[in-house]
């Protein structure tokens, strides 16, 4: 329905809302209501709202906006790439960084965390890669203080998911529920001791360069989803369980990551002894699926994926898999079919 | 213990060579396993968890299996 709407949006989108022209107005009337249904669903306020036009930007005004030369930054090792290369770019301005490590079913340990009013906690809600998601409760309220600051990267859970009880700056992703690519949401807390820690415009809190029609796209995708939500939740689900069933009764040595229990339904990632994991891609290809995968051969830097590795899963032979309700049993049970038998050849090969 | 050269191999060349060089073996013999791949060492745990063997990291290349069963 979104990218129904799209060319709508652009042909009202174009405009610059910030004129006094009526269509202008209009428009800036728009993203107002926009904004308001974007934060009742988030279940923030307004104000708190930045929209930004790049995901990668969203972590780093999110995270070094809290950041002082003498904050300690605390990240998981299943955080994404891009929190890396904000910690590393901390540690080399003289900041002191520590990372915490996970179990095998991809819960973060926390415990060796002393709790400090320096402390600027990267907590993340679900992982893209495994669907792994973590409590937030569980995890932060023995480590706080009045002090301590808390990003939460929401870009992969779903938009229904609690934000922790303290935090600061937050970020989603649109694509996490159906949206256009292109467009992240960033909130900063009111009240919360937060510097854009880029050269900006004094009156801007964030540079407002984003696509109104992919942002407009980005709400009415949200309020579609929000509609289906329980419905396609508990289909996704025994779809999930479906392949997870399958795999253990049909598969020998495969090596799923996370509990169905502990993980959003919507990811699945799976790795297979003694398959080669690009091998198994291409042939997956060739019978109609399109399938990512976490595994060093099927990477440009040759490097197996650094989630799995965190967790002590086996990287090779990886599939990553994502649900969406519009699949159908019948779809699932042919593409597990045609896995059953490509991971037999690839074995016999 | 049987030395085994896997240097210059991929992912899971290095895994599939051991697994392969264990079947000769009998409860207790061990591997002296070279590699050289990022991955060994996290697959090589792995492949011990589910496998039901030992692994031993000994340097950045050089890895010791244990035929458990």
């Amino acid at each position: 329905m979104a990218l129904g709407l799209l060319g709508d949006l652009y042909q009202r989108g174009w405009r610059d809302p910030t004129k006094i022209h009526l269509p202008s107005a209009e428009l800036a009337i728009l993203i107002t209501d926009a904004k308001t249904s974007l934060a009742k669903h988030l279940k923030i306020s307004p104000n708190e709202i930045e929209v930004i036009s790049d995901l990668n930007l969203g972590f780093h005004l999110g995270i070094s906006g809290l950041l002082h030369s003498n904050s300690r930054l605390i990240h998981s090792a299943v955080d994404r790439q891009d929190i890396f290369a904000i910690a590393r770019a901390h540690q080399n301005n003289g900041g002191e960084v520590q990372v915490c490590n996970c179990n095998l079913a991809g819960a973060i340990d926390y415990a060796a965390i002393q709790p400090s009013d320096k402390n600027v906690i990267v907590w993340q809600s679900c992982n893209r890669e495994t669907g792994v998601k973590q409590s937030a409760t569980r995890a932060l309220e023995n480590i706080s203080t009045s002090g301590t600051k808390i990003f939460a990267d929401m870009t992969f859970a779903n938009f229904r998911s609690e934000l922790p009880v303290n935090w600061s700056t937050a970020l989603w992703d649109a694509t996490s529920w159906g949206g256009p690519k292109g467009i992240a949401f960033l909130a900063i807390r009111n009240g919360v001791n937060w510097v854009n820690p880029l050269p900006h415009i004094d009156m801007e809190r964030v540079s407002n360069g984003f696509s109104i029609p992919l942002f407009l796209a980005s709400v009415v995708a949200l309020e579609n989803s929000d509609k289906d939500f329980d419905t396609d939740s508990h289909q996704i689900l025994e779809l999930n369980q479906r392949v997870r069933s399958f795999v253990a009764a049909n598969i020998p040595d495969a090596d799923i990551a996370g509990n169905i229990e502990d993980s959003d339904p919507r990811k699945l990632s799976i790795s297979f002894l003694y398959v080669q994991a690009e091998e198994l891609l291409r042939n997956l290809e060739k019978s109609g699926y399109l399938v990512d995968s976490g595994s060093a051969c099927s990477a440009a830097d040759l490097a197996p994926s650094h989630v799995l590795a965190a967790m002590g899963v086996l990287t090779h032979g990886n599939i990553r898999l994502t649900f969406r309700a519009d699949l159908t049993i019948a779809i699932v049970d042919q593409f597990l079919t045609a896995l059953k038998t490509e991971i037999e050849r690839a074995r016999l090969d | 213990m049987l030395p085994l050269n896997c240097l210059g191999m991929r992912c899971p060349l290095p895994i599939i060579e051991s697994a392969k060089a264990l079947k000769s073996l009998v409860t207790g013999d061990q591997i002296s396993l070279q590699s050289d791949d990022p991955a060994t060492w996290v697959d090589l745990s792995a492949w011990a968890r589910m496998s039901g063997n030992e692994v031993l990291q000994i340097d950045k290349t050089n890895f010791l299996i244990t035929k458990r069963r």
